[in-house]
């Protein structure tokens, strides 16, 4: 233990290096950090599903792959789904599908 | 102080002069982007996909031809649909043979090595389970099918002039179509192949590293001990898409920056960032190549794609929100930051996460700002996603209102479409067409914010007694440069998609060079840019922010704003100025 300790004290740093209680103290605090997240993943989440329809919804989502949490819409499959359904209506007149030149097929 | 200030921003301090351009991070983001974003173009556009012009003119036709004979979208309307969406300049070979090297550790349950491993045993032993569901699906889509084409045929029988017929038409096409979905679904899973994505993470790992030293040795900084950090700064990133691959999380909506913000934030304050990571640690440098990345994918073009009603919710509110958000924030409740004040007012009125990274880079703000803003934003994104259909579905109301209110006021696209999904079809196209609209203001707001910031708050003392030409010398000075290569990616790209005309520029560049290149890399650099500001990050600093509680009443107070104005802008729209564009969209 003593070694582990002296070797992490030169790999951390922030604070006094050295002390082996201080260097475990901030390994426990890590490692319940760590728990943390995963009963966050694990515990919480799944235990949410227990609120009226959320379960349902979430099984839902599991399923479709939605992207729920992505930010940009070029992240997310179905938007371009959604834009060429929309586009489709031609609410707008848009030049036409096909554009001489630049691009060629094979 | 200043000093003090600068070195938590995040953007630098400017000043001007020609050696900027090889020794600043700013111009080198631009130099990096661009230079990203001709290589994805020489990867994307020599490789169309094959006969690309002949099948858009094909399904076209057919489309128009569809369109025109029946008031709903019969089979063949979408079996043309489908065959177009299959048009994917991605599907390449190059493309996807680059593609394999951008790749994020895959979606798990409970296995965590599915993320990065899947062995032939296993791939096999998942095929097996998923073959009778595949199966049952496909039986399924072929009844459904059967079905489909008589009620078709029946309202065909009676020249389409039959409500009724319309109407079971309609519905029968439906049901094929979810049923069609699921088929899709079941065949992915029925198809399963193994993969090992660790030796392309060390591709891409190896790759980035020397890509960002390029900048760092010009910039004056040690190449070596930013090689040497940079392995820890990715792994960390790679833990971030980890966790955020995770089935439950990732339905809930805890995306990658929350996980890396938070893996970053757990290291430095339990274990402490050791300091040769710290030479890793560049929020800004990756956070502003990203965004040159991200300005490519505002396609100027597509603000107009669901008319005027989508202009009005998603560009008129808007702005006046976040006008008002901020006004209230500095007169009302008096932020005591400025730059928190603009970063959290543009998140939450504009499109949540991206909208806080170019407010907060455009503006100078301090990297606890940015989390602080993240971190709202995820949190009532997830309740918003849930809470926003039970509303909408309890009062009944329309679909193209309640998907237009969810786009214009729900942070997240990927939320967006969650919660339009939870509704159906038409909530779903409407909500992620406006939030997509949304997304594109970004880039107007990013420059409008480090316009006024230049001009109005960060102004010289004495500024006003400049001439003209000393004025016009300190705004560029202060001008965040960055911001230009953002906006000029998108100018660019909106030119070259609009000349390409809509459909092949969806082919070549939205499901080309953006979806295949700069989305992977622009989200690569984002995760690198929030695993630095958590390993950088004081977690009691962080806390002095939220003092008072007052970013909190900002947001509430600027969300019900906007979920209010965004409501009524949405029903005058589309019921009373615009109904024939609501009548169009649920005839879909």
């Amino acid at each position: 233990m003593g070694i582990s300790a002296l070797i992490l004290s030169k790999l951390i740093s922030g604070g006094p290096a050295g002390r082996p209680p201080e260097v475990l103290h901030r390994i426990a605090g890590f490692l319940i950090g760590i728990l943390l997240m995963l009963s966050f993943v694990f515990l919480f989440l799944p235990a949410l599903k227990n609120l009226g329809s959320v379960g349902q919804i979430i099984d839902m989502l599991e399923e479709s792959g939605i992207e729920s949490g992505a930010f940009w819409y070029a992240n997310v499959e179905k938007v371009g789904e959604a834009e060429r359904h929309i586009s489709s209506l031609e609410l707008i007149h848009e030049k036409p599908g096909i554009s001489p030149g630049t691009v060629r097929s094979k | 102080m200043e000093e003090s200030r600068n070195s938590d921003v995040v953007v630098d301090k400017p000043k001007t002069s020609w050696s900027d351009l090889w020794k600043k991070e700013d111009y080198w983001a631009i130099w990096l982007g661009v230079a990203l974003l001709v290589a994805g173009l020489f990867i994307y556009m020599p490789n169309p996909p094959k006969e690309m012009d002949a099948q858009i003119q094909k399904t076209n036709a057919i489309m128009k031809a569809e369109s025109e004979a029946s008031p709903f979208r019969t089979l063949a309307w979408h079996d043309a649909n489908d065959a177009k969406g299959k048009l994917k300049a991605t599907d390449g070979q190059l493309g996807k043979k680059v593609g394999a090297y951008l790749k994020r550790p895959a979606g798990w349950k409970d296995n965590p090595k599915e993320a990065f491993i899947l062995s032939d045993g296993a791939a096999a032993a998942k095929r097996e389970k998923a073959a009778e569901k595949f199966a049952a699906a496909k039986e399924k889509t072929k009844e459904t099918r059967l079905k489909a084409e008589e009620a078709q045929a029946a309202a065909a029988t009676a020249t389409f002039k039959s409500d009724e017929l319309n109407n079971s038409a309609r519905l029968a096409i439906g049901d094929w179509r979810k049923a069609r979905e699921a088929e899709s679904k079941a065949k992915a899973a029925a198809e399963t192949k193994p993969y090992n994505l660790i030796p392309g993470l060390l591709v891409l790992m190896i790759g980035t590293g020397l890509f960002f030293s390029f900048g760092m040795k010009f910039m004056g900084k040690s190449v070596g001990r930013f090689l040497a950090g940079f392995p820890v700064v990715f792994i960390i990133a790679v833990l971030a898409y980890f966790m955020s691959g995770q089935a439950t999380a990732k339905a809930y909506g805890v995306e990658y920056v929350l996980w890396a913000i938070g893996l970053g934030l757990l290291i430095s304050n339990t274990i402490g960032t050791p300091k040769w990571v710290m030479h890793a640690v560049q929020t800004e440098y990756y956070i502003k190549t990203g965004l040159v990345l991200l300005g490519a994918s505002i396609l100027i073009g597509k603000v107009l794609l669901i008319g005027i009603p989508g202009i009005f919710v998603a560009w008129i509110v808007t702005p006046i929100v976040l006008v008002c958000t901020f006004w209230f924030g500095q007169n009302i409740i008096k932020m005591p930051s400025k730059t928190l004040n603009i970063t959290i007012s543009a998140d939450m009125s504009v499109c949540g996460v991206s909208a806080a990274i170019a407010t907060a880079a455009a503006c100078r703000a301090k990297k606890e700002e940015l989390t602080l803003a993240v971190g709202m934003s995820v949190a009532f994104t997830a309740v918003m996603m849930f809470a926003m259909p039970a509303f909408i579905k309890a009062v009944g109301m329309h679909h193209v209102l309640g998907g237009a209110w969810m786009g214009g006021t729900i942070d997240a696209t990927g939320a967006v479409v969650a919660a339009g999904a939870i509704l159906g079809p038409q909530a779903m196209y409407v909500a992620a067409t406006v939030k997509m609209i949304q997304n594109i203001m970004i880039g107007m707001i990013a420059f409008g914010v480090a316009a006024y910031w230049c001009t109005k708050v960060e102004c010289a003392p004495g500024g006003m007694n400049l001439s003209f030409g000393g004025a016009i010398r300190e705004i560029w000075a202060r001008f965040p440069k960055f911001v230009l290569g953002f906006i000029g990616a998108s100018i660019v790209f909106s030119i070259i998609y609009a000349s390409l005309g809509k459909d092949v520029g969806k082919v070549m560049i939205d499901e080309g060079v953006i979806r295949g290149w700069t989305t992977g890399l622009q989200g690569w650099f984002f995760a690198l840019a929030f695993v630095s500001i958590g390993l950088a990050t004081n977690f009691r600093e962080l806390g002095k922010y939220f003092k008072g509680g007052k970013p909190l009443i900002l947001y509430v107070t600027g969300q019900s704003f906007n979920i209010l104005l965004t409501l009524v802008m949405a029903y005058i729209m589309f019921f009373v100025v615009f109904p024939e564009i609501t009548e169009k969209i649920m005839k879909m």
